[in-house]
This record gives structure tokens, sequence and C-alpha cells, in this order.
């Protein structure tokens, strides 16, 4: 049968689904980029430990106790800090000192392997067995740092996400109103022609979440191009492959186009109400 | 012609002049301040009335007042016995159903056919195409319409879509119908077809209500009441005189 609200010919709520699903769900990818970026910041920085060398003193020792540390079993990697990368460390926490005053740290940084049961005390002891006198301390307080902005910075992501979903939605609400009361013409057809309010609103609406929806699908595949195909082209070292991490982890591609449709009728029946109104009742 | 879709049982009640037949519609003392009119008249079902007047004397806006489509504040507008001003929407809606309007530029719903158009009103009603299918090819029929024409409304020219306009304000089998310049842009025989189906349609008991400047139709038709609109004023030119 043939739908009763005619076929809009602006399309401008269409294009607007379309970009604004296309948009939320880059906000929604960017969010999800950088709550895993920050969580393999975290994972990093808890796997590693810093050993100072306390003995010998000789100049060489450093370098033997880089190799010695490297030699153990439950290490990646192991270097000695620059004083370029103390200073660097120095100002991630707020401080500020210069290179030159950092000569002589006698550091070491350490990459462990995940799980590989290589604590800070158990790695001085393989160190004193083979003549070396150190230090080691964990990350610890820095880790716990790390972890807590990366989980601050997670749900802020989440949250600006949910904002511009919202706002999105709402602004497609809206310009699907305006679209309906702009064509108050043909509401007012169907008023005259015996459509009591509620036929009006599902003429309208039934043709707006179609509507919304479809483009809604349009501007998801686009994000999706962007995000699987277009990022990984442009960006070194980008996997989109890993925001399939778990069996919700596609739902915003479904849940985008069945929001705009929503949000299309619901903008589309208001519209199509106010312009019945002021229809029937001059 | 479609099945009649009655929501109330006519109401009887005294006419002006003394006919004893019901009133459709009663307008007393309405004001209408946009076209400077104070209108008293009364419709009698089964009446056809020639509403004359000069461009911008009013006449349309009557018809809106009598299809509650525009509602004045002052006087008093009775239809069916019910002010449209009152009531509730569901039986203002019930009631609008039982007015056809035909209007001087009809506004179509471009991307359906003729038939299409013909059949929102029987839609809009609740109505299945399997009940109403016959009634509707002899009303398409009736005002000289193509049912098997399947170019979307857009395409039809100005006979065709008047001629679309009239069936669909037709398609519920109203009580009232008002018609606004009828004849106007037509050609002669489409002109006479749209004339003759609307004088026809009283014998059938409804009311008609045609609108014009051309005074030539009200006196093509010796049995209408004939109402001049003119100095701010609704006056009968020629009262009914033999009821039906």
């Amino acid at each position: 049968m043939t739908p009763l609200a005619a076929p809009d010919g602006g399309r401008s709520v269409f294009w607007a689904c379309a970009l604004a699903c296309f948009l939320g769900l880059a906000v929604a990818l960017g969010a999800r980029a950088l709550a895993l970026s920050q969580s393999d910041a975290a994972e990093r920085a808890g796997g590693r430990i810093t050993v100072r060398v306390l003995a010998p003193e000789d100049p060489g020792a450093l370098v033997r106790a880089e190799e010695a540390i490297r030699a153990l079993p439950g290490v990646l990697a192991a270097e000695a800090m620059t004083p370029e990368r103390a200073a660097a460390l120095v100002a991630r926490w707020g401080g500020e000192i210069a290179p030159d005053d950092l000569v002589g740290l006698r550091l070491i940084e350490a990459e462990l392997e995940p799980d590989g049961g290589l604590t800070p005390d158990l790695l001085v002891i393989r160190l004193g067995e083979v003549g070396f006198e150190v230090e080691a301390a964990a990350a610890g307080e820095a880790v716990a740092q790390e972890r807590r902005a990366a989980a601050e910075a997670v749900d802020a992501a989440n949250r600006a996400a949910l904002v511009v979903a919202a706002m999105l939605a709402l602004l497609i609400a809206l310009m699907a109103r305006a679209r309906a009361v702009a064509r108050a013409d043909y509401v007012i057809l169907l008023a005259d022609l015996g459509a009591d309010r509620s036929q009006a609103a599902n003429a309208y609406g039934g043709e707006a979440a179609i509507s919304g929806f479809t483009a809604g699908v349009l501007g998801a595949a686009l994000a999706a191009l962007a995000a699987f195909v277009a990022a990984p082209l442009l960006i070194d070292g980008f996997d989109a492959r890993r925001f399939v991490d778990g069996p919700f982890a596609l739902a915003p591609f479904a849940l985008a186009p069945l929001a705009a449709g929503l949000a299309a009728a619901i903008g589309a029946r208001s519209g199509a109400m106010k312009a019945f109104d002021q229809a029937v009742r001059r | 012609m479609a099945a009649r879709a009655r929501s109330a049982p006519d109401r009887k009640s005294p006419l002006l002049g003394g006919d004893a037949r019901p009133v459709v519609a009663r307008l007393k003392g309405v004001r209408l301040p946009e076209a400077g009119l104070t209108v008293d008249l009364a419709l009698p079902a089964g009446t056809l009335c020639i509403l004359t007047g000069a461009p911008g004397a009013g006449k349309s806006i009557i018809l809106d007042v009598l299809r509650a489509a525009r509602l004045p504040r002052e006087g008093r507008i009775d239809l069916w016995g019910d002010d449209p001003r009152v009531l509730n929407p569901r039986d203002f809606t019930l009631l609008r159903r039982r007015i056809g309007h035909l209007a001087q530029a009809p506004r179509m719903f471009e991307h359906m056919t003729a038939r299409e158009n013909v059949c929102v009103p029987l839609r809009l009603a609740g109505r299945k195409e399997e009940d109403y299918g016959k009634d509707l090819r002899q009303l398409l029929s009736f005002v000289g319409l193509d049912e098997a024409d399947q170019r979307p409304a857009v395409l039809l020219n100005e006979t065709a879509r008047r001629k679309t306009a009239l069936a669909r304000a037709l398609a519920l089998g109203p009580d009232l119908i008002l018609a606004d310049e009828p004849a106007a842009g037509l050609g002669q025989e489409s002109a006479a077809r749209v004339m003759r189906v609307l004088f026809s349609l009283p014998r059938g008991g409804a009311a008609v209500v045609a609108a014009t400047q051309d005074e030539t139709l009200a006196e093509a038709a010796p049995d209408a009441l004939w109402l001049r609109v003119e100095d701010g004023h609704v006056e009968v030119v020629r009262p009914l005189e033999s009821p039906l």
C-alpha cells in the first residue's frame, strides 16, 4: 500500500542522520581506541622494574649489570636510563629538571615478561649472586597512577561519546520535526480528509523512521569502512581488529541506525502533531 | 457511490422557513472579521446551495467555517447539532469525516495515482479495500475518471486533478459537500460534468454548497437555494421553494 506521507524531496534529514551516525561512531571508536591505548600504556608500565646499581662503582659496571639483567629469565629487555629519558620521566609527573643534572644516575630499566614471576626482591638476589649490589623497584605508585589515569580517560571518553550521541540524536529529532512542520501542507491535507492526530503522526513518523534507519545504516557502513579499511592504511601500527574484542564490541554499529531511526521518528511525529493541531484548530 | 460513513444519528431540528428536513449546518451571528462578514445561514439536508459573491467577498471563509477548518469565536456554529469548537478530538474527527471538500486548487498526494488519492479518506476511516472496491469503481466512473490510470497525481492535468479531488471528497459518502469554484479552470464539457455530479448529490440526501463568483451557475439551478455574500452579510437571493 502506498505510504500516506509523500516522499521527502528535501533529503536533508536523511543526510543529517547519515552524518550524525558516522560522527557518533567515529567518536565512539575514538574513545575505544583511547581506552585501548591507555590500557596498553598501563600494561607496559606494570611490567617494568627500575634497578639502581650501587656496586661495583667502576665505569663499566653499569654495562655489565645491564647484560646480567638481560640474561635473567623473565626479562624481555634492559636498558640503562639516559639523562634525557630520566628528565622526560620527571617531566611526565610534573617535575622539571635539566638532563645535565641527571648524569651518573646508574639506573637500568628492565621490561619483564607478563606473569614471568620476576619481582624486585628476586632481581636483587639474582644480581647479588653474580656480584652486583643493587636496589630495585617496580613502577609501583607510578603504575597505579597510570592505571587511574587510564581508567579516568576511558570514563571521560565514554561519557563524551554518550553526550555526543545524545546531542546528535537531539539534532536528528529537531531536524525531523522541522522538516515535518515544513511539510505541513500534507498534514493539513490528511486532516482535511479525516485523519486524526495519531494517523498524521504515524504517517510521518513511519516514513522518518525508515529514512533515519536507512541513513543510519549508510553512516555506520561509512564509519566501519573508515575504521577497518581507511585508518589501518593511513595510520602506522593501527590494528582495527583490536576493536573486535568481545561479543558486544560491534554493537554501536547496530545501535546507531536504530537510534537514528527512533530519533527521526520521534521528531517527525512531534512536527506532524504540531502541524495537525494548527490545521484543525485555526 | 461509496457507502456512507455516518458516525452519529441525524438530529431533527426546526428549520428556518418551516422546512421539516433535518438541519445539516447552521451559522448564526458568526462574525468573520478577516472578511468583514457576519453570517447567518441554515442548510437543510438534501439542499443544493449556490453561494455567490465577488472575489474576496468571503465565500471561501464561509466554506472553511462550514467544514470546521476555521472556528471563529463569535456566533453560533451548529453542525448536525454539535458545536465543533467544543467537541473532543475523536468526535471532531468523526464530524469532519461527514464533510467532503472540493478546494479551488485541490492538493493531492502527488506520489499517488488518482485512484490511490481517492482511497485515502477510506483508508483513514479504517475501511478495507475488499469492502469498498465496487463502490470505488462506481464513484470513479460517476465523476469520469479512468480507474486504470497509473500516473502519479503530479502528472495529471487540471481536469483530472479536479475530478480526482471531487471523487475523493465523495469517497466517504459525506452528508455535507462543500465545493469552492468547482468549475473554475475547467473546459466547458468538464465543468458541466462536475456541476452535474454536484447538482445530483442532494437527491441522495446530502447538502451541497457550491461557492462561485459565476452567477449563471445559480441561474442554471432553479431549485437551488441561492445565497449571495454582499456588503458584509449573506443575503438570500432565492429561498428554497420546494422541499425534496
